[in-house]
């Protein structure tokens, strides 16, 4: 599942329902999309500044990056806000994920794979386990060098675990709750109109 | 309700569509002599002579922005993305490092995983993240163009959106380039030209410099009013990037549009030999 699409209709009905007759409908929409974005875009960089990946490689920063690929359109049936980012909904609504270009998913196994697939580092080894293949490393390589305390082999890392499937838990802290969502774009509808109120006074 | 199905990013879509690929000898030194109107216009990297690879990476970027449709190899015509299909970043590196390894690129061993490396993944996120970025800032900024959106959040902020190790001194930059500080922040109005002058890329919205961490984010009227970054009254009037009249011209004549336009404003420094843009 690649990312989301939230129908923001019902946190914005009870505000529109208020308008006054002279505040056209097609000025608010964007307000209810602007606010619902930003909301959701303050949200996921806070989860980028607090949830680092924890093998501590390279940072991609998938939550700021996801904050960045927010917005909204405006249709038929109201405001949409998505995020199109791969990965958002998988981690929001959880769920197994199979290969599908490939007999088994990577999973990174060091800092150094992290944020990266195995078609990057080269030719890998195989790793054996009782039932087959579990991982990918690095060849291993025979006389690499010599220290005081003898002769070393380089390589040999695990780079990455290979498995069938990948079962995630639904993490509903990914988003805001659409009660915070729907109270942000209440307050930010509700000071427009007033202001718009305001001028014609 | 919450789905699992995005609608597209229409205007960071359209800042992908506008573009035309522009192979050139010209080092990042040189191609800072084009006007960003026209940059903004082109899909480039510095000392990329091959079209086709610049079309891959042209490609990989629309998907990356616009994960939800993908246009079916097959038939050409564009669909919803199925899985196996979804692209990232460290896909579309992977496939850019395969394209250089069947067009027979060897970097210099000098240069090897530089940013003068074409296949370096330092290089190459540079020009994925890069051009993913923009699209994205640029979307932003487009959808926040409305004239409601500006009544509302006339004002934007420049802040922290990722961190890195190693940070620029965006403040001095900011103050450097006339940007007022308000309670040690950078605020200023939306169509404030402070945007354009901190910015390497000489455009209004995010990334304002290669690998920044930096991002903006609104700032409402009240909030503004407050700080005094505008007064009660004040109208930001929107802006026009001009996207969709050049949408409206069919691709090889907007290319051809954007190469006259490079000739005109470069002048004797410029010139195109098989379809390469050389600066002298």
């Amino acid at each position: 599942m690649l990312g989301i699409h939230i129908q923001t209709k019902d946190a914005a009905t009870e505000v529109i329902t208020d308008l006054e007759k002279d505040i056209e409908p097609d000025r608010v929409a964007p307000i209810i999309g602007r606010a619902g974005v930003n909301h959701i875009k303050g949200h996921l960089v806070s989860l980028d500044n607090s949830r680092a990946n924890r093998l501590g490689g390279k940072r991609t920063h998938f939550y700021a990056s996801a904050a960045r690929s927010t917005n909204f359109q405006i249709t038929s049936e109201g405001v949409v806000i998505s995020i199109n980012h791969v990965g958002v909904a998988q981690r929001y609504f959880g769920g197994t994920i199979r290969p599908v270009n490939a007999k088994r998913l990577t999973i990174p196994a060091s800092a150094e794979a992290y944020g990266k697939r195995a078609g990057e580092f080269g030719k890998l080894e195989p790793v054996f386990g009782r039932n087959g293949i579990v991982g990918l490393r690095r060849p291993k390589h025979k006389t690499a060098g010599r220290t005081r305390q003898g002769r070393y082999t380089r390589g040999g890392e695990i780079l990455f675990w290979l498995v069938k499937s990948a079962t995630q838990a639904a993490d509903k802290s990914v988003l805001p709750t659409e009660a915070e969502l729907g109270a942000e774009v209440r307050e930010q509808v509700g000071t427009y109109i007033e202001r718009q109120k305001n001028r014609k006074r | 309700m919450i789905f699992s199905k995005p609608l597209p990013f229409k205007e960071a879509i359209a800042s992908r569509q506008v573009k035309s690929v522009l192979p050139t000898t010209a080092s990042s030194a040189q191609l800072k002599a084009i006007a960003p109107e026209l940059r903004e216009r082109a899909m480039f990297s510095a000392r990329t002579t091959n079209a086709g690879y610049l079309e891959k990476i042209n490609g990989l970027v629309t998907r990356i922005v616009s994960p939800e449709t993908i246009i079916d190899p097959v038939t050409g015509e564009r669909r919803p993305t199925r899985p196996g299909e979804y692209m990232d970043i460290a896909r579309a590196r992977v496939e850019l490092k395969q394209a250089l390894a069947a067009m027979g690129y060897q970097p210099d061993e000098s240069k090897r995983g530089g940013l003068q490396d074409l296949s370096s993944d330092a290089r190459l996120n540079t020009i994925l993240e890069t051009n993913v970025r923009m699209a994205q800032g640029y979307g932003n900024w487009q959808q926040g163009q409305a004239p409601a959106i500006l009544d509302q959040w006339p004002a934007q902020e420049l802040y922290r959106e990722e961190t890195r190790d190693q940070e620029r001194d965006w403040t001095s930059r900011w103050t450097g380039a006339g940007g007022k500080l308000y309670g040690g922040r950078m605020i200023a109005r939306k169509n404030d030209a402070i945007w354009t002058q901190i910015s390497e890329f000489g455009l209004p919205y995010p990334p304002f410099d290669y690998n920044s961490g930096m991002g903006v984010r609104d700032v409402d009227h009240d909030e503004a009013v407050k700080l005094g970054v505008i007064e009660e009254k004040a109208v930001v009037p929107p802006e026009d990037r001009k996207f969709n009249e050049d949408l409206e011209v069919k691709p090889p004549a907007r290319q051809g549009a954007l190469f006259d336009a490079l000739v005109k404003s470069l002048g004797d420094s410029a010139e195109f030999v098989e379809g390469v843009l050389r600066l002298k």
